[in-house]
């Protein structure tokens, strides 16, 4: 199946978090523009005033604040917002206490510069991924603020305003806040458990494999014993009769439905191949057909051990369509190996078929050479024409290729030369 | 099929990235709507006497409201991504409130620190964030930013109070550049991390050996017993014909007959798709005639198995069957379309369905749901994207 790509969908903690954490972020950012804007706001008032002389503290206060926001925002972790909430408020009200000793005045007249850091201190941000938490730590900030800001008018000698800036920041960010926990309690509420989905997704591909195994297994054993049967004569022999124990066992036993699915590399899967085809060709003799087997290659290929079995099922299927369909009691098998490929085909002379046409609900080649074959990852390739034979080419894919001592030998001499 | 398309981070919204985390709940868009609102009214009640009317400021914050209305509505589930035009209508009507706002405090000697017109664009840009690209946020919020600034400048020509002209400008543009920022950095913060989340599950889900070897084992219980059924009648025979070496003209009957059967059943199991075998046992139809289901990848069959226990689980379902069809497109496509006689409230589609529906998205192109008696969704899978 297309690979394991999951649903695109995050499970809603990691969302929720990764949301939450931006909300943080953002704001720490409106925190450091309100800081920096503010300052072009100070310089103005201050020179219109003629207080230039009287920048410097609460400038340096603004400044450091900064610079202890961008600290804390690069580093997030509860001490650290905790150090810039109480570094951050003496920064406030350092800064106010500079500003109303320069001038009183500016309380009532611009408090809106006055309470800038006042209100960037509200969005202090949060270490935690929680929304609540982001609330509690804005209130927190929202208690700095006021606190520094009644120190600073106390400092100063001037009556207690805050201005509308610090409640109403409060306000936006303490709602988005609580919106966010409403939104995420709701999701994991309502949210449709998506890993269930994929894990059943699984399982139905998993199932539908096997049951291809199944098909593939039943149609080579069962299936063809009952034909055999049909046209069985009255006393059956001594081979016939182990074969269907030996096909009962097999089903019986269903070891085949293992989920053992991992290449394992066998020494020598030529010889694996072999006796397994010389155990089929035997067979097919005794059931009245002759198989001549020819090729091989020089190398000692691997294959697993699965590809290996699954190519020589199907050519056993082959032979069986050979002997039922063919018409013709010789059959050839070849074998040979090309590059990451082992091959092994399967030619009769006998009355060949249409290979367009045959019908969806015929299992033989479908499910017992084709499937079996794509399914450890080889192919197959069918030639037949009514009336001028059939051939099936079935490749599987091998493991690693080791020359031979007498190719070793021939390159040898080829590099000597 | 990567889990998502594959464009660039910087031209998706978090709601692209993420759907479901502003499908549902207290909807983020109607509550800017409400703090919009909130500040308006109190902010237009205190500074009542520097306006030349308190219905003007009343009705220019219902405009800032409406501007967060439309984008609560433009970004329902059912909706197609909010695109530039009505992006920047809901911009241009809470310009328009602010306007309004200024016209009507115009030489009402306002505090400039007490217009409330700049906050409401703050706000606005704000809701906008979950459901535009940083590039969108950015543009339209600039242009609302420098809008405010324009209309300031006509407010307050040379000054206020304690400002100076420039000044002014720096105060009045802080508070829409606030909006900017904050939609920004979390746009910025959002769509990346997510994507990397995202991308990290992908790459799980290939590996997850765990996941693989239980479905595995339950697979394998499983067709051990459907295995057990195909052959409960042939085993037993064919014991028995090893056993006697015998064999007579009513076995071959017999064997002809269970041939025929074994072999029906055969067929059945090769030629059921997985989508047959999730509708097993249940009331759903599958009209696949080409078999089209075996080319969806893993996440599509997720999604689309999630809307069919979705849709399945919904009250007032009852033992009305749903119908999945499945049919080849001109183009080489593939439509899918789920449908079934019921009708949700939109309540009730929301919270049963739109997650389901908006993962659909994530998986599928083309995605439309269809209203009415009949409940009905239509998707599509683009040619040669065979999953298998």
């Amino acid at each position: 199946m297309g690979g394991g790509v999951a649903i695109a969908v995050l499970p809603r903690a990691s969302a929720a978090a990764v949301i939450n954490r931006a909300v943080s972020r953002s704001g720490w950012a409106v925190g450091f523009v309100i800081l920096m804007l503010g300052i072009p706001g100070l310089l103005d008032v201050f020179a219109s005033r003629g207080l230039g002389d009287r920048l410097a503290v609460p400038l340096i206060a603004v400044l450091a604040m900064a610079c202890a926001l961008v600290l804390a925002a690069l580093h997030p972790a509860p001490w650290s917002v905790a150090l810039y909430l109480l570094f951050g408020g003496a920064c406030v009200v350092v800064y106010q206490w500079a500003i109303l000793v320069a001038d009183p005045g500016i309380q009532t007249d611009a408090t809106y510069l006055l309470n800038r850091p006042a209100v960037a201190i509200v969005l202090v941000g949060s270490a935690s991924a929680s929304a609540l938490l982001g609330a509690l730590w804005c209130s927190l900030g929202f208690l700095v603020s006021l606190s520094a800001t009644a120190a600073a008018a106390s400092l100063a000698g001037v009556p207690f305003v805050t201005g509308w800036g610090p409640s109403l920041l409060f306000a936006a960010y303490l709602a988005a806040c609580l919106a966010l926990a409403m939104v995420q309690r709701s999701q994991r509420l309502h949210t449709p458990d998506f890993a269930a989905a994929e894990q059943r997704v699984k399982r139905t591909a998993a199932q539908r494999e096997l049951a291809r195994r199944t098909a593939s297994v039943v149609h080579d054993t069962v299936l063809n014993d009952l034909s055999l049967v049909i046209s069985a004569p009255d006393e059956l022999n001594q081979t016939t009769r182990q074969r269907l124990r030996d096909d009962v066992s097999i089903l019986t036993s269903a070891d085949w439905l293992s989920q053992a699915r991992t290449l394992t590399e066998v020494d020598n899967s030529d010889a694996f191949v072999r006796n397994r085809l010389a155990a089929v060709v035997s067979e097919m003799q005794w059931r009245g057909l002759t198989v001549h087997v020819s090729g091989g290659g020089s190398a000692t290929r691997r294959s697993s051990d699965i590809a290996a079995a699954a190519g020589v099922d199907a050519a056993r299927a082959c032979l069986e369509n050979v002997l039922a369909h063919s018409g013709v009691t010789v059959a050839e098998i070849v074998l040979g190996q090309e590059g990451d490929e082992s091959t092994i085909m399967v030619i009769d002379e006998g009355r060949g078929f249409d290979p367009d046409a045959v019908a969806a609900d015929r299992l033989g080649l479908k499910i017992s050479v084709v499937q079996r074959v794509v399914d450890v990852g080889g192919y197959v390739r069918v030639w037949s024409v009514p009336g001028a034979g059939t051939s099936v080419l079935i490749s599987v894919p091998v493991l690693a290729a080791e020359a031979t001592a007498a190719e070793v030998a021939s390159a040898d001499e080829g590099g000597a030369g | 099929m990567s889990p998502a398309p594959a464009r660039g981070n910087r031209g998706r919204s978090p709601q692209a990235i993420d759907p479901l985390s502003w499908y549902s709940g207290p909807l983020i868009p109607l509550a800017f709507a409400l703090l919009v609102a909130c500040y308006g009214v109190i902010l237009g009640i205190t500074t009542a006497r520097h306006s030349s009317s308190s219905t003007v400021q009343f009705v220019a914050t219902a405009l800032c409201v409406s501007a967060c209305v439309l984008v609560h509505f433009a970004t329902r589930p059912k909706r197609p991504p909010m695109g530039w035009l009505l992006s920047a209508a809901a911009v241009a009507i809470a310009l328009c409130g602010c306007e309004l706002s200024a016209l009507g405090y115009a030489g009402g000697g306002l505090p400039v620190e007490h217009w409330w017109g700049p906050g409401a664009i703050s706000l606005t840009i704000a809701s906008l964030a979950p459901y535009l690209s940083i590039r969108r946020i950015l543009v339209l919020g600039l242009a609302a930013t420098a809008g405010v600034g324009v209309i300031g400048v006509s407010l307050f020509p040379s000054g206020s109070g304690p400002w100076s002209l420039w000044g002014t400008i720096v105060l009045l543009v802080t508070t829409p550049l606030i909006g900017v920022v904050a939609g920004s950095v979390f746009i910025v913060t959002v769509v990346p991390t997510m994507q990397g989340l995202l991308d990290r599950r992908g790459t799980r889900a290939d590996d997850d050996a765990e996941d693989h070897l239980r479905a595995g084992e339950e697979a394998s219980d499983a067709e051990r017993a459907a295995l057990a059924r195909l052959t409960v009648r042939v085993t037993p025979f064919l014991e028995q014909l090893a056993d006697t070496g015998r064999v007579t003209a009513t076995d071959r009957a017999v064997a002809g007959q269970l041939a025929r059967r074994l072999r029906d059943d055969l067929v059945f199991r090769v030629n059921a798709s997985w989508l047959d075998a999730i509708a097993a046992g249940r009331p759903v139809a599958v009209m696949d005639p080409e078999q089209r289901a075996d080319t969806m990848n893993h996440a599509q069959r997720s999604a689309l198995t999630g809307l069919i226990d979705a849709i399945l689980d919904a009250p007032g379902t009852g033992s009305k069957a749903l119908l999945v069809e499945l049919r080849g497109e001109e183009n080489g496509a593939t439509a899918v379309g789920v449908s079934m006689d019921l009708h949700l409230s939109e309540g009730r589609q929301t919270t049963h369905l739109a997650p389901y529906y908006l993962s659909l998205k994530t998986a599928f192109e083309g995605l439309s749901w269809n209203d009415g008696r009949l409940l009905s969704m239509r998707f599509e899978m683009p040619p040669n994207e065979a999953g298998d």
